[in-house]
């Protein structure tokens, strides 16, 4: 089926009438499944009708079957989920013949999945489930689902859902735990574990029914939800939340209502975002596991006596120390030493590792005076920047911000070093839509190109970064400079060979210091945001963390851009040449964009090589502070061959700046209506140049004329003979030089001068000028041509004339 | 209730007040002899060269650089795309799409510097209708609310009509009684089967009943007017009257109904909400509307400048082009004040979106008629439009040249609530370089 998909789309490809790309997912049903089965899924989008693979980000879920429908919108895909998969949300891509999809997720689950079944939007009408179970139900706008399970006394009951968090759209789930009279024994809006998501646990008081309902916070209109009830365990706190990589961790999970748990938490051998720690005990697994920030640090645990200067608990520097603020009011110590000179940041993790506390953080002389403070530089977190001003001992400590506490506030403090790093990412394309995921993946046409922007956030570092991924598609190439040092992103290029095969991969992006001395480490900093809601924030991202590249099949058009023989000169412009090649029967227009424009050049935003032509000229200028230097950019094309936008790029090609070839002194001027008068310039050709060039006079107001001049290498002065008219608008005109060369058939404008013209009002006639009229003399003989007299020139020998004649 | 309806010798359900809540005046809580009474001020402009006002409202803040004040020797990311024409007034051309308005140009005043501070819509918006910079303290009226409590009641219409519909609250009557506010059609000319519905009689009210109303009410005040002697009384006579005359008059409605215009005519405006607003504007102002502002389209190109220009602005230039040279024509062009205005102009540069944002330094508006001379371009932006190089052109100083060519003393002062007396333009100055 899949090589039927595929020669059927190479077809249309060649054809070029109805070449499918950009496929777009919009999700994947059912929502969820449980680990050690196997499920059928749905993935409804467009133009996923040549869909050949599913790309995966993680690992427990093996893809048995894709088969697309003949509808170009569905694809069944077979999933079977490995008995030891990790727990919570998994991210797919599809692969098609022709692209790489949108992102979305799945969630797995430990427990069996039944699906909810209405009517049991009455309390009286609960739909019965079995404990440990998860149900797949919908909320509707007013909707109240409910459904009742059979208790024993001392017995824990535990509800979760997921609901914002599988980014279906956004809604704000409410879940409770109802007793037979329908007394609410406990609920939940929203979790600082599980975001507007919520979850409950209750000792059941006596044997009996239970009903646990779920619905919008608000009663507004819903959307999914996976409801998990059963006997699990549900802590809100995990201590220590720290450590280092591959560790064996032994915690305790607090916030339980058997009671504090202990358990052992393998940390993973590297620090990854999706870690998840799950508190397992008989009864189950809780289903929001604890983030562990996983580092080098050596981690301990505060005694909890540490509430104030002479107590503080000693922190190695580095190193990190977890705690909890116990009760309200209370403030947690700490200390360590440290050189003069030495810096370290502190940071305090709390909310963002799910805890209640909203941590603000101080640091002072141990006994001594206060040196600084952070509130929420880290969202709701704390972090500073500390450099110790003395060899010594200093304290810090920790609090809430609204100076509440209890047993789950958890929080760990981070003594740690600066380290380098950077965060390479590729740009959001609608930047008033985060979720919008077009052009977010790499899908390379054989024989073709594919290029985005790779931004690059450095921290605590500076200079070039070279951008790489760690793997490829055989026949994939990657074509970047290194991220100049002032600059936060760099295009890149990729190209297929003609006969690389359809495959896909997720790889690492990254952007590291193209200087060895240097040391920064680099991630990637992709994510998928979901459910935009007010302001434009997303309620849920999932860290994608990894860039899919993909190779298609040939696109129906492919896009060059002829490398500029000429320099482009600063305060100058020209053309640069895209250069289309059609395949056989594809004639739409295909529209060109910059990818890259460098600092203090302009290039034209878009241009259209029109249907059934080949080529566009892409208006192209620098400013008169562009630096000189050569850069490397590319234009990336779009067209639609049939189904969908099909984007390719060209190639990285050269970009020069230089300073202007000539260089002219421009002299103001000023003439009266209805006369004539000399703009000059003072030429200075600092390129030679064979032959020569175009000079225009531009700027010049309505109804004043002149004509182009022509310069050669040796020119040293420049005239232009403006006529004016008697209706030449009087007033201060700013006029200046463009000199037009050609270079290798290429046009190249510099503007070079700059002065004003000033057209004057004549005087009106002095009446006394008729009455003195004389006859008329034989014309004087033509005096031979003077040099040329600047303006200046022409006043001051108007003055000494009339010096000269006494004065007068 | 339905029977006694039909049996009452009363008018029936709709009483006297009732009946008279015409067009969107009844949203106002005002009758329509509220409002007549409320505009019987002595008229001014007895001496003025424009009788009337077309204010052309591009809602958004249309881009300079893309109408009437294109930079073709300005660097790329700020010229923009799209090319430029030369027009009727020697070196000032406009955008490549106003090919037929360049040929009206040497008819207009080009103003390439007006200027103002207020880069928010709404802010925006109430500098152009007001003539003055938002206050917390006080709603100014519009223009039209000005000119319609200065001007008064033209052949029983309205003095202010908002074509189709208010655009903004400022376009309204600020500290003026909501009476001088504008008559708002309420449905767009370029609709077919378009009609002013309130200006008919309410459902069921023949001709005949209306007259037999109307002699009832005669009769009840003539009882009054035996009884005591008021102006009162006679004033609000007269504001029915006024209102009656309106409703039951056959060349009143015609004024509002563009049907009457020839298809040729209205397909040389355009069959568009530009043209067919414009065309309407012209048929209300010649039928002795004081002030029509119309609005058109929606400016606020943040994304793709050149896609939204070239989806709106050859309807425009159609229509306003075709209104140009119908009003001059007619003859009415001299004695019409053409305003085209918007709320701002764009940003110098493209954005990261291939669009421009909100820039008031420096924008165009462009005046025709009523007084303004022909073919002249006002005032300069820089080499990049994006500030004014000469003669750079106020909120207050174009509200003042407007009321001056309406014969209206901008430096006269209205009462505000609270008896307090505020100037209808403050600090402004009339432009004689744009006047004939």
């Amino acid at each position: 089926m899949t090589r039927l998909v595929a020669s059927l789309c190479a077809v249309c490809g060649l054809c070029g009438e109805s070449f499918s790309a950009s496929p777009l997912l919009n999700a994947i049903q059912p929502r969820g499944g449980q680990r050690g089965t196997e499920v059928e899924l749905k993935f409804t989008g467009s133009r996923l009708g040549d869909a050949q693979a599913v790309l995966g980000y993680s690992p427990g879920v093996e893809v048995l079957m894709v088969s697309p429908h003949a509808n170009d919108n569905e694809v069944a895909v077979r999933v079977k989920i490995a008995p030891d998969c990790r727990l919570g949300e998994h991210a797919f891509r599809l692969r098609t013949a022709t692209g790489v999809s949108d992102l979305r997720t799945f969630w797995v689950g430990a427990l069996p999945v039944v699906p909810e079944v209405e009517p049991n939007t009455e309390f009286d009408k609960a739909q019965p489930v079995p404990l440990n179970v998860t149900v797949h139900g919908n909320i509707g706008p007013e909707d109240v689902d409910h459904f009742v399970v059979e208790c024993k006394k001392g017995q824990r009951l535990s509800v979760e859902v997921e609901g914002q968090r599988l980014g279906s759209g956004f809604w704000d789930p409410y879940v409770a735990i109802l007793d037979g009279k329908r007394f609410e024994l406990a609920y939940s809006d929203d979790s600082p574990l599980s975001g507007t998501d919520g979850g409950c646990s209750v000792l059941v008081p006596a044997d009996g029914k239970y009903t646990v309902l779920v619905r919008e916070s608000s009663y507004q209109g819903g959307g999914q939800y996976r409801l998990h009830i059963g006997t699990f365990p549900r802590p809100t706190a995990m201590i220590p939340n720290g450590g280092k990589p591959g560790d064996e961790l032994q915690v305790r999970f607090l916030g339980d209502p058997l009671g504090e748990i202990k358990a052992t938490v393998k940390l993973p051998a590297a620090p990854d975002p999706l870690f998840r720690a799950h508190c397992v005990t008989p009864e189950g697994v809780s289903p929001t596991g604890f983030k562990v920030a996983v580092s080098d640090l050596p981690t301990l645990v505060e005694p909890g006596t540490n509430v104030n200067t002479q107590t503080a608990f000693a922190v190695p520097a580095p190193g990190a120390a977890n705690g909890v603020v116990g009760k309200a009011g209370e403030q947690r110590w700490f200390k360590f030493a440290a050189k003069k000179g030495e810096v370290f940041d502190l940071r305090v993790r709390a909310r963002a590792m799910g805890s209640p506390l909203d941590p603000v953080l101080h640091v002072g002389h141990l006994g001594g005076a206060y040196l600084a403070g952070n509130d929420d530089t880290n969202g709701p977190d704390s972090r500073l920047r500390f450099t110790a001003p003395e060899d010594k001992e200093y304290a810090v400590w920790v609090h809430d911000h609204l100076n509440k506490g209890g047993t789950d506030y958890f929080f760990r403090l981070e003594v740690a070093p600066v380290k380098p790093g950077t965060t390479a990412g590729i740009p959001v394309v609608d930047g008033n839509n985060p979720s919008n995921q077009d052009r977010q993946a790499v899908a390379v046409p054989k024989g073709g190109r594919f290029a985005t922007m790779v931004t690059v956030n450095r921290r605590d570092w500076g200079g070039p970064a070279a951008v790489s991924l760690d793997k490829l598609p055989p026949g994939v190439t990657l074509t970047a400079d290194p991220c100049d040092p002032g600059l936060g992103s760099v295009p890149v290029v990729f190209a297929a060979t003609p006969d690389a095969a359809p495959a896909g991969l997720l790889a690492e992006l990254k952007a590291e210091p193209t200087d060895p001395k240097t040391k920064a480490s680099s991630r990637t900093g992709l994510e998928a945001a979901f459910n935009i809601s007010l302001n434009n924030v997303p309620f849920h991202k999932y860290p994608a963390e990894r860039l899919a590249v993909a190779v298609t099949d040939p696109a129906p058009y492919s896009v060059e851009a002829v490398e500029p023989k000429a320099t482009l000169p600063q305060n100058g412009s020209y053309h640069v040449k895209v250069v289309a090649k059609r395949g056989p029967g594809f004639k739409g227009p295909i529209t060109v964009y910059p990818l890259f424009v460098p600092p203090n050049v302009g290039i034209q935003g878009s241009a259209v090589i029109p249907e059934g032509q080949t080529e566009v000229l892409v208006p192209t200028n620098a400013a008169p502070n562009a630096q000189a230097r050569t850069w490397r950019t590319c234009f990336v094309a779009q067209a639609d061959a049939g189904k969908g936008p099909v984007w390719t790029s060209t190639q990285l090609f050269t970009l020069t700046v230089a300073p202007p070839g000539v260089q002219v002194v421009q002299e103001r001027s000023a003439v009266e209506q209805g006369q004539k008068a000399s703009v000059f310039g003072k030429v200075q050709v600092v390129t030679p140049f064979e032959g020569k060039v175009t000079v225009n006079l531009v700027g010049l107001p309505a109804k004043a004329t002149t004509s182009p001049k022509e310069l050669t290498k040796d020119s040293k002065d420049i005239a232009f003979e403006v006529a004016t008219d008697k209706a030449t608008p009087a007033g201060k005109h700013g006029t200046w030089l463009q000199v037009v060369q050609t270079v290798g058939g290429e046009t190249v404008v510099t503007n070079v001068g700059g002065a004003e013209l000033r057209v004057d009002v004549p005087l009106p006639p002095k009446a006394t000028v008729a009455a003195k009229a004389e006859p008329a003399k034989p014309a004087a003989p033509v005096p031979p041509a003077e040099k040329r007299l600047s303006r200046l020139e022409q006043l001051r020998k108007e003055q000494e004339a009339k010096e000269k004649g006494g004065g007068q | 209730m339905g029977r006694l309806w039909k049996l009452s010798p009363c008018p029936g359900p709709t009483d006297r007040r009732a009946m008279l809540k015409v067009g969107a005046l009844s949203g106002l809580g005002l009758t329509l002899g509220d409002y007549f009474r409320a505009q019987a001020a002595e008229p001014a402009g007895k001496t003025a060269k424009a009788q009337a006002c077309i204010h052309i409202f591009l809602p958004g803040g249309m881009a300079h650089q893309e109408s009437f004040d294109p930079k073709p020797y300005a660097p790329v990311e700020y010229r923009g795309e799209m090319g430029s024409i030369p027009t009727k007034i020697d070196g000032v051309p406009f955008n490549e799409l106003l090919k037929n308005t360049a040929q009206v140009a040497d008819k207009l005043t080009v103003v390439r510097s007006m200027t103002h501070g207020e880069a928010a819509h709404e802010r925006g918006t109430h500098n152009m209708f007001t003539g003055y910079r938002p206050s917390p303290a006080l709603t100014f009226p519009s223009m039209g609310s000005v000119v319609a409590h200065e001007l008064g009641v033209r052949n029983n219409l309205p003095p202010y009509v908002a074509v189709p519909n208010l655009v903004t609250n400022f376009a309204g009557s600020g500290y003026l009684s909501s009476a001088y506010g504008a008559f708002a059609l309420g449905s767009d000319p370029a609709n077919k089967g378009f009609q002013v519905k309130d200006l008919a009689l309410p459902g069921g009210v023949t001709p005949e009943r209306f007259e037999s109303r109307r002699t009832m009410m005669d009769a009840v005040n003539g009882h009054f007017r035996g009884k005591e002697k008021s102006d009162q009384l006679d004033a609000m006579d007269t504001f029915y009257q006024r209102a009656y005359g309106l409703i039951s008059s056959e060349k009143a409605r015609l004024a509002f109904d563009i049907n009457k215009e020839p298809d040729k005519l209205r397909d040389e405006y355009g069959r568009n909400p530009a043209g067919q607003r414009m065309l309407l504007a012209r048929r209300l102002v010649e039928g002795g509307v004081r002030f029509v502002t119309l609005n058109y389209g929606g400016w606020d190109h943040h994304n793709q400048i050149v896609a939204g220009t070239k989806s709106q602005l050859p309807a425009f230039d159609q229509g306003f082009a075709a209104l140009i040279r119908d009003l001059d024509s007619r003859g009415l062009l001299a004695s019409t004040l053409v305003m085209v205005s918007s709320e701002f102009g764009r940003t110098p540069k493209i954005n990261a979106t291939a669009g421009r944002d909100h820039w008031p330094k420096v924008f165009s508006v462009v005046l025709a008629g009523g007084g303004i001379k022909r073919g002249l371009a006002y005032g300069k932006s820089d080499a990049t439009a994006s500030e004014p190089d000469e003669d750079g052109l106020t909120v207050e100083d174009l509200a003042h040249t407007v009321y001056t060519c309406l014969g209206i003393d901008a430096d006269k002062r209205l009462m505000s609530p609270g008896d307090r007396p505020i100037d209808i333009v403050r600090d402004g100055h009339t432009r004689k370089e744009l006047l004939v």
